[in-house]
């Protein structure tokens, strides 16, 4: 104990450098954050490095979930891209699509047997009952009329097509209000009539007919025909039109089945005036 | 008497050093810290404790005005310590005969040499801690080297204006 002592004061005046300085150390540490922020970084070094692998080695673990959510990030940034939305601007009017409601669907049909050179025509689909198809539904192709839908079983469909004389649609100059109904009288599967147009209609040969907005089997403006010949009728106020029809029956592959969804609304509405 | 005189010493040398020196920083590197004067001619016969304590004192005064924050006060510590070795190595004198030493009237070839180490000491303490940093280690060494000849040609020149005369 006394040698200890002993050692302790022949080093008493290193002993007090050491105090002093380490005061003086204390002091610089505390008065300056560069010098502090120095001693921290060196001391956290470690610890830093050994959180920094541990963070590294997580992120692998987890790789599968952060692509999955990217994957879902990307999906949500690109409906945002404006090149993957339809524009509901017209050009001229903005169209807000709550003032339009749906009123035809198409589907997709194939025809799998057809006639065109006999007195009375028929057509069958490979959709049926299955598909959704009733009765009355009527059928276009991409250049225009086809026919209406007869009989339904559960895969196929059978179509009365234009080309059929119990098949009679409701025909209009395109660009008139003058209508009447189109007819097929055995002749030729390239040609059909229009009847009952008034004499003082302005008509041109290659003039187009479409369907008429009154017509329940089909959507307004589908293509019929144009206008071949025309010529007075035996009454003398109408004329008897020649048209030569949009749809060539002889090679007919893809057509579009087209169901109203307001024919019922309609019918409705004309029976209720029908019936007093 | 004596005590007086260091008394009146310290609180020259603080006043100078912070109203005057301080002031000057010629190009950058030159900072003449003349305030080790006092530590550099403490009597020999000094309690090296009182030395030590003396020598933070006067350190954490000039780190009180400078606003340094303890800096001044290790370094000169660190030079109060070393003073006796370099006195040594100086004098090349042992036992009574270093004892004996009165640093005033030292011949001025061993003053010079003497504060000059002293000086340079103080102030490559002082400037590696102010910057905390060994990588720029030349830029501090050539720091030192300039400041301390600039600080060893005014501490002489204080030298021969007053204590000298005074003998």
């Amino acid at each position: 104990m006394r040698k200890l002592l002993a050692i302790l004061y022949s080093g008493r005046i290193f002993l007090l450098f050491v105090v002093l300085e380490l005061m003086a150390f204390v002091w610089i540490s505390n008065s300056r954050s560069f010098q502090r922020s120095k001693v921290l970084n060196s001391s956290n070094q470690i610890s830093g490095r050994i959180l920094n692998q541990s963070n590294e080695i997580r992120s692998y673990l987890h790789l599968k979930e952060e692509n999955l959510r990217l994957a879902k990030e990307n999906a949500r940034l690109l409906q945002l891209d404006t090149n993957f939305q339809l524009s509901l601007d017209s050009g001229t009017v903005a169209v807000n699509d709550s003032q339009f409601e749906v009123r035809y669907h198409t589907l997709q049909g194939q025809v799998i047997n057809s006639s065109y050179l006999k007195t009375r025509n028929f057509m069958t689909l490979n959709r049926g009952v299955q598909h959704g198809i009733e009765p009355g539904m009527g059928v276009i192709a991409s250049q225009g009329v086809v026919g209406r839908v007869e009989h339904v079983s559960q895969h196929f469909c059978t179509v009365t097509p234009l080309i059929n004389p119990s098949f009679s649609a409701s025909g209009r100059l395109k660009g008139s209000r003058f209508f009447g109904p189109v007819k097929w009288q055995n002749a030729d599967y390239r040609f059909a009539h229009l009847t009952d147009i008034p004499r003082y209609a302005q008509l041109q040969k290659g003039d187009t007919v479409v369907t008429d907005a009154g017509s329940l089997l089909f959507p307004p403006g589908i293509h019929i025909g144009y206008v071949e010949s025309y010529e007075l009728q035996e009454d003398q106020n109408f004329f008897e039109v020649k048209l030569r029809l949009a749809t060539d029956f002889s090679s007919l592959g893809h057509v579009y089945l087209v169901s109203d969804k307001m024919k019922m609304e309609l019918q409705l509405l004309d029976s209720l005036q029908a019936t007093p | 008497m004596t005590n007086v005189r260091l008394a009146i010493s310290f609180f020259l040398l603080v006043l100078l050093q912070v109203l005057v020196l301080n002031n000057i920083l010629f190009t950058g590197y030159l900072n003449p810290y003349v305030y080790v004067l006092f530590v550099l001619f403490l009597p020999l016969n000094t309690r090296r404790s009182s030395t030590l304590l003396l020598a933070f004192a006067l350190g954490a005064c000039i780190d009180i005005f400078e606003n340094s924050g303890g800096i001044h006060a290790a370094a000169t510590v660190c030079l109060a310590f070393a003073r006796r070795a370099f006195l040594k190595i100086t004098t090349q004198k042992r036992g009574v005969d270093f004892e004996g030493i009165i640093i005033n009237r030292l011949p001025l070839r061993l003053l010079i040499l003497y504060g000059f180490m002293g000086i340079f000491t103080h102030h490559l303490v002082l400037f590696l801690i102010e910057s905390f940093n060994l990588r720029d280690i030349g830029s501090i060494m050539l720091q030192t080297l300039v400041s301390s000849l600039f600080t060893t040609l005014i501490a002489l020149g204080i030298h021969f204006s007053t204590f000298r005369k005074k003998d």
